[in-house]
């Protein structure tokens, strides 16, 4: 399928499908041979098991297949919600500028509400410390020559979970 | 709710091997021998060490995060909202009681408690704010939805 094809299409998920994104959803079990673990509870074969989980790769259903960090864990326990005031005519120009950073992990346009909140450009950046995230704004800001923008530090988790595939 | 966990004691080859899996897993038969393979490690010692790193929290799973949209599912939005700092605790706690809110954040800015939600359509996740609205009796708020994604990709340096 081309790029195109890929965005515009919803992709049809048969039974399963749903069952293996389902028992994925909690992350594969940490033996030598997962998806042969995780075929068995199906009921299928782990060469099908594999077979869709590419597929579904393919389709552009499933973005990444890799492990998730436990960022704080690690010792990375600075979290930047970087807003940023970005002319409209810049707005596309600028969010690939700031893709490219490595320290970015997050990237949206998003809606303002005119009087309210006017920051149209959000980059989330993570960092060993406060000072790593802000050295990180200041290259950023360089790079595009934005300098309205405002770091809003994370000073708590209350909750990060994942999406529950929402059953249909 | 959480106060800061503490950081995993993590040698060179944790180091390394946390880096290679924030690549695209091996999607093969036996992906602990592949990983092991490319980091000079027999498969035991790649198992024993990520189950190590995930008992303690380094690894939070290992799987496919989704593109929603590709499945038709739903709208979501990130709320910010401007709390009294008395009541944080227990108005995020009553916003994590929706399982439709997936992160959840208290923020240093006047607009101080930050969640993102997902719903089934956009009618869903406009009757969910207002629901939530009430429940916490916080009217002011921001309702930013997504109009363009740039980048979406959460990985770190451990090198």
């Amino acid at each position: 399928m081309s790029e195109c094809e890929k965005l515009a299409r919803i992709a049809k998920l048969d039974e399963n499908d749903k069952a293996i994104l389902k028992t994925l959803q909690s992350g594969i079990p940490l033996v030598s041979q997962p998806f042969a673990e995780i075929a068995n509870k199906l009921g299928v074969g782990e060469e099908e098991v594999l077979l869709r989980i590419k597929q579904l790769l393919d389709k552009g259903v499933i973005r990444r297949f890799r492990a998730s960090i436990g960022h704080r864990q690690v010792g990375i326990t600075a979290n930047a919600m970087i807003v940023w005031k970005v002319p409209r005519v810049r707005v596309e120009e600028v969010g690939r500028k700031m893709a490219e950073f490595k320290e970015v992990t997050h990237c949206y346009e998003r809606r303002i509400i005119p009087g309210r909140w006017e920051y149209n450009v959000f980059s989330m950046v993570h960092g060993r410390n406060k000072k790593m995230c802000k050295d990180v704004a200041e290259k950023i800001s360089e790079a595009t020559g934005i300098n309205d923008y405002v770091l809003i530090f994370s000073e708590r988790e209350f909750k990060k979970t994942g999406v529950r595939i929402i059953d249909s | 709710m959480e106060s800061l966990p503490r950081a995993v004691k993590m040698d060179k080859t944790d180091r390394a091997l946390l880096q290679v899996m924030q690549d695209a897993f091996p999607l093969v038969s036996k992906p602990w021998l592949e990983i092991g393979r490319k980091l000079k490690l027999k498969e035991g010692e790649v198992l024993s060490r990520v189950k190590r790193l995930f008992k303690e929290g380094a690894i939070r799973k290992v799987g496919p995060t989704l593109d929603y949209r590709k499945i038709g599912i739903g709208a979501s939005t990130l709320i910010a909202m401007k709390v009294p700092s008395k009541r944080i605790g227990e108005v995020a706690r009553t916003v994590n009681k929706f399982e439709e809110v997936t992160h959840n954040y208290q923020r240093d800015h006047e607009y101080n408690l930050w969640f993102t939600l997902t719903a089934r359509d956009e009618k869903s996740l406009q009757s969910l704010i207002e629901i939530i609205k009430k429940s916490t009796g916080i009217k002011n708020i921001l309702n930013l939805p997504t109009i363009r994604l740039f980048k979406l990709d959460v990985r770190f340096n451990f090198e």
